[in-house]
């Protein structure tokens, strides 16, 4: 063999790092997964059974999954008759996690163990795990709520009727949150001469301050950020906005 | 014959870290835009081809250029071509590696690319730009390694290569109409309904191509002791003149139908690129610089004098290839998308991490060009001692 | 045995794809699928050989109107909106006449009233879509059934190949994640997100027509939007089609779309 002490050594170095997760977990005992079914909607049911039996399910889930997909999606086709004879709705939200309602201690447990990691989470949203009993109940938090958008006529800087509604949610979250500040951008559209564009827009973002302030927010809280470019994105009509939004530190 | 790359002098081996650094570089960023979405360019919702699809059809005709020395050699017994065409080959094929990674980074589920084999849509242009661009990545890759290989042993190539070559030549013009066929077939965008879109295409590709191939050539040449040889570097010079006219030609065709015509849709997209539009002005430096890039490149390039010194023709080389590269790599894609389909303007500029994904994939580019070029230049070396 | 280096390279690579892949081919020969007897329509699902809709602005008054009906679609297809406008995503949205029949807008001297409406577009769900035929995986695909022009998710490269084709900028690509930054303002439970780098726009709320309710949009819009059956003579659309004005969005393309915007006609001529 030409190169014999280099291919040797180089054999042993690829067998070693070949072999490492073996290697590095001798002796270590595994637990038994446990994929529990203790939810709710599978506790109510008089007689516990899925789509297809357990054992199917389980090896061929994922396979059925990628059946049910095509078939709803290409096909049209939105009701699996099982091996039972009974009609199912096909889904993987509005279906299999209406039973399985415990992403985690279900299918989790099993994906987390083979180390595998469905991308179908990334679209499909998971069922809110229900907040675990016991010594350390799961607070909920309040969800910063997005930006609101207010639009204007043209050459105008009055509210329209809703938009103390839009604010709502907004002003809701600043009284629960008195850390909490909030910021204004003025836009207007491309038309028009500059100058006046600029007053036009600072007097956009005054009105909106003028509601928040009427609705009971301290003046402090209240941000006037000039945008760099007055000109609104979008349509003429998109462009015609104030931008609320909720900032991170008060007066910054 | 892979291992003669391994061995250089240190001018070498710095230019090849260099270009590994680059590559890292750009390995990063598109980790980044792994793992954050193509929303790290500069891509909008109305420009949603930009910078990566602009280089990706700018090198299909570099690619594509290579059967221009074929045709002469193999088909026309141009012996004068004999030295210069493994440099044309191995050109093709890194050319159409940086293609298919421009589109690998261009795609935003790249690890779904295989649908386009899993389920064949023949209908679709995209899957016949796949399957041609492969094919041409392979058929290069035999016919240069194998004829290469032949020469190193001394003797001729074995018969079955003759019918790849011939194949390659159709092969080659394929590859860029088919890639012209992605923009010349759809529908509602006016600056890329025209039927001349792949004779442009076709023509651009025949000027930019060789015309890199020629500062290639000088460079092998200045680096080396091969010499791809004088007379082929100025039969490549008189084909890029040729073809650059050509270009220059239709794309004033394109001026004089959206114009004459006065369609508004028609006029929109010229006027935007180099006249701008409302206040966009974003694309017109650079359109214009192309054009006068051109003109002066050309207007070196046509009197025969100036070609024969080659520091005029590198020059005048360079300053084609730039042209074509601002007007091809980049302009044709956003006057596609700018106005947009509502007539309104979204402008586009590539980002920083987009400009370092786009470095990394012609650095990439460059160290196989660099490899494949020290392998067939070490080749051509030993023949040449031999011989004398 | 002596066998050189390069000898020994071909017969392990050689070794390497049949090893690797004949257990795959093997596998996947063998699979089944889902039998007919298993898998059938909802049986409350909407039939029509041609979907389509007509579209009266007229019926559309203020910006609350109009926003009725795009909230309507995008909160319950947990449509994203992003801060970056760059990244915006929309399945109908409000625009002006000009920018909806944009071959009309050098006209100065046209009925003013028209000339100053706003519009509600979103993909026609053409019967000739300039989309489906680029589409080099069939992601996006015209349901023979319907007319239906459907859009899998699961399949996308984000090629954005039909983004450039579609001549109506209808179609949206996710830049960003769309479940970052609340960009969508409240989840719809029982429908889907996307994800980055898949393509997404208006599916005729095919999950709504299969169960038999009418698209979002159509039911929050007060009669300005209908929505029906094409190929039925007898269908809303139709006689409304036969009585007003309607014209459709660039209809020299050839992609015979399915929305009729109403101009004119009957008691609003």
């Amino acid at each position: 063999m030409y190169n014999s002490g280099k291919i040797i050594a180089g054999l042993a170095v690829f067998f070693i790092l070949a072999t490492l997760p073996f290697l590095l977990n001798l002796g270590k005992a595994n637990a038994k997964i446990e994929p529990s079914i203790d939810t709710p909607e599978i506790n109510a049911m008089p007689v516990k059974h899925c789509v297809e039996p357990k054992t199917f399910m389980r090896s061929e889930h994922m396979q059925l999954l990628n059946e049910w997909r095509d078939q709803v999606v290409r096909n049209g086709n939105r009701i699996y008759v099982g091996s039972d004879g009974n009609e199912y709705t096909i889904s993987l939200q509005n279906g299999c996690m209406k039973c399985h309602s415990n992403k985690k201690d279900f299918c989790d447990k099993c994906h987390n163990y083979m180390a595998v990691t469905p991308y179908c989470w990334s679209c499909h949203i998971a069922p809110k795990e229900k907040p675990l009993a016991g010594p350390h109940p799961v607070t909920e938090v309040a969800p910063l709520p997005s930006a609101v958008k207010l639009y204007f006529e043209v050459s105008k800087a009055e509210l329209s009727a809703g938009a103390a509604r839009e604010l709502a949610g907004l002003i809701e979250y600043l009284k629960a949150h008195p850390d909490a500040g909030v910021d204004i951008s003025g836009f207007v559209d491309k038309t028009g001469d500059p100058d006046k564009n600029a007053e036009l827009a600072k007097n956009r973002a005054k009105a909106v301050r003028g509601l928040l302030e009427a609705s009971g927010i301290a003046e402090g809280r209240i941000n006037m950020k000039k945008p760099e470019v007055v000109t609104g994105t979008g349509s003429a009509t998109e462009a015609r906005r104030v931008e609320v939004s909720i900032s991170s530190a008060k007066g910054v | 014959m892979l291992e003669k790359a391994l061995s250089g002098s240190n001018r070498y081996w710095a230019w090849i870290f260099f270009l590994l650094a680059v590559i890292g570089i750009g390995c990063i960023a598109y980790w980044k835009q792994l793992n954050e979405g193509l929303g790290i360019t500069g891509l909008s919702r109305d420009v949603s081809w930009g910078l990566y699809i602009g280089q990706f059809t700018f090198l299909v005709g570099v690619a594509a250029s290579a059967v221009m020395l074929v045709i002469h050699n193999y088909l026309h017994d141009f012996k004068k071509f004999s030295k210069i065409v493994i440099l044309g080959e191995f050109l093709a094929v890194s050319a159409v590696i940086m293609c298919v990674l421009f589109i690998m980074a261009d795609m935003g589920q790249p690890m779904r690319v295989a649908n386009i084999l899993l389920h064949p849509t023949p209908g679709s242009i995209v899957f016949w730009d796949v399957v041609v661009l492969n094919g041409y990545l392979l058929l290069n890759l035999i016919i240069g390694w194998t004829t290469l290989g032949a020469d190193r042993k001394g003797v001729k190539p074995p018969d079955w290569v003759k019918p790849l070559i011939y194949l390659s030549v159709p092969w080659a013009v394929s590859i860029h109409t088919v890639t012209a066929f992605l923009y010349a077939g759809i529908p509602g965008r006016h600056f890329w309904l025209t039927a001349v879109m792949a004779a442009r295409f076709l023509a651009s590709a025949f000027a930019g191509g060789p015309a890199l191939l020629i500062i290639l050539a000088l460079l092998v040449r200045k680096f080396s002791k091969f010499d791809p040889g004088a007379e082929a570097i100025q039969a490549i010079g008189k084909i890029v003149t040729y073809a650059m006219f050509a270009n220059v030609f239709l794309l004033g065709l394109e001026f004089f139908t959206a114009f004459y015509s006065n369609i508004p849709g028609h006029m929109h997209p010229f006027h935007y690129l180099y006249v701008g539009i409302d206040g966009h002005t974003k694309m017109v430096p650079l359109m214009w610089l192309s054009s006068i890039l051109a003109v002066v490149a050309l207007a070196i390039l046509v009197f025969p004098h100036l070609r024969r010194n080659e520091s005029i023709l590198a020059f005048a080389c360079i300053a084609l290839f730039s042209s074509l590269w601002i007007d091809k790599g980049f302009g044709l894609i956003i006057g596609g998308f700018v106005p947009n389909m509502f007539e309104g303007i979204t402008e586009y500029w590539p980002t920083l991490l987009e400009t370092l994904i786009t470095a990394g994939v012609w650095a990439t580019g460059f160290l196989i060009l660099t490899v494949l070029y020290k392998v067939a230049i070490a080749v051509r070396e030993e023949d040449t001692a031999v011989e004398h | 045995m002596t066998i050189n280096r390069r000898d020994f390279l071909r017969i392990a690579g050689l070794s390497a794809v049949v090893g690797v892949g004949a257990p795959v081919v093997i596998n996947n020969l063998g699979k089944a699928g889902l039998e007919a007897a298993q898998i059938h329509p909802d049986p409350r699902a909407l039939k029509g050989k041609r979907w389509g809709f007509v579209v009266d602005v007229s019926k559309l008054a203020t910006d609350e109107d109009y926003q009725k009906c795009i909230n309507a679609c995008h909160d319950i297809h947990n449509v994203p909106s992003h801060k970056e406008p760059r990244h915006e995503v929309k399945w109908i949205w409000k625009d002006t006449y000009e920018h909806t029949f944009p071959n009309t807008a050098e006209d100065k001297i046209m009925n003013k009233e028209l000339q100053e409406k706003n519009f509600l577009l979103f993909c026609n769900h053409c019967q000739k879509p300039a989309c489906v035929r680029v589409c080099p995986t069939k992601a996006t695909f015209k349901r023979e059934s319907d007319g239906v022009v459907m859009q899998d998710m699961h399949r996308c490269i984000g090629c954005r190949f039909c983004m450039a084709a579609c001549p109506y900028g209808a179609r949206s690509f996710n830049y960003v994640d769309p479940r970052k930054d609340h960009a969508i303002k409240v989840e719809n439970k029982e429908f889907p997100t996307r994800m980055i780098g898949v393509v997404e726009k208006c599916t005729a709320c095919y999950e709504r027509l299969a169960i038999g309710q009418q698209p979002a949009c159509a039911e929050a819009s007060n009669g300005a939007i209908v929505f029906g059956d094409l190929e039925d003579p007898n269908s809303e659309v139709r006689k409304l089609i036969a009585e007003k004005y309607t014209i459709r969005r660039k209809p020299e393309l050839g992609t015979q779309p399915s929305i009729y915007y109403v101009i004119g006609g009957g008691e609003h001529a």
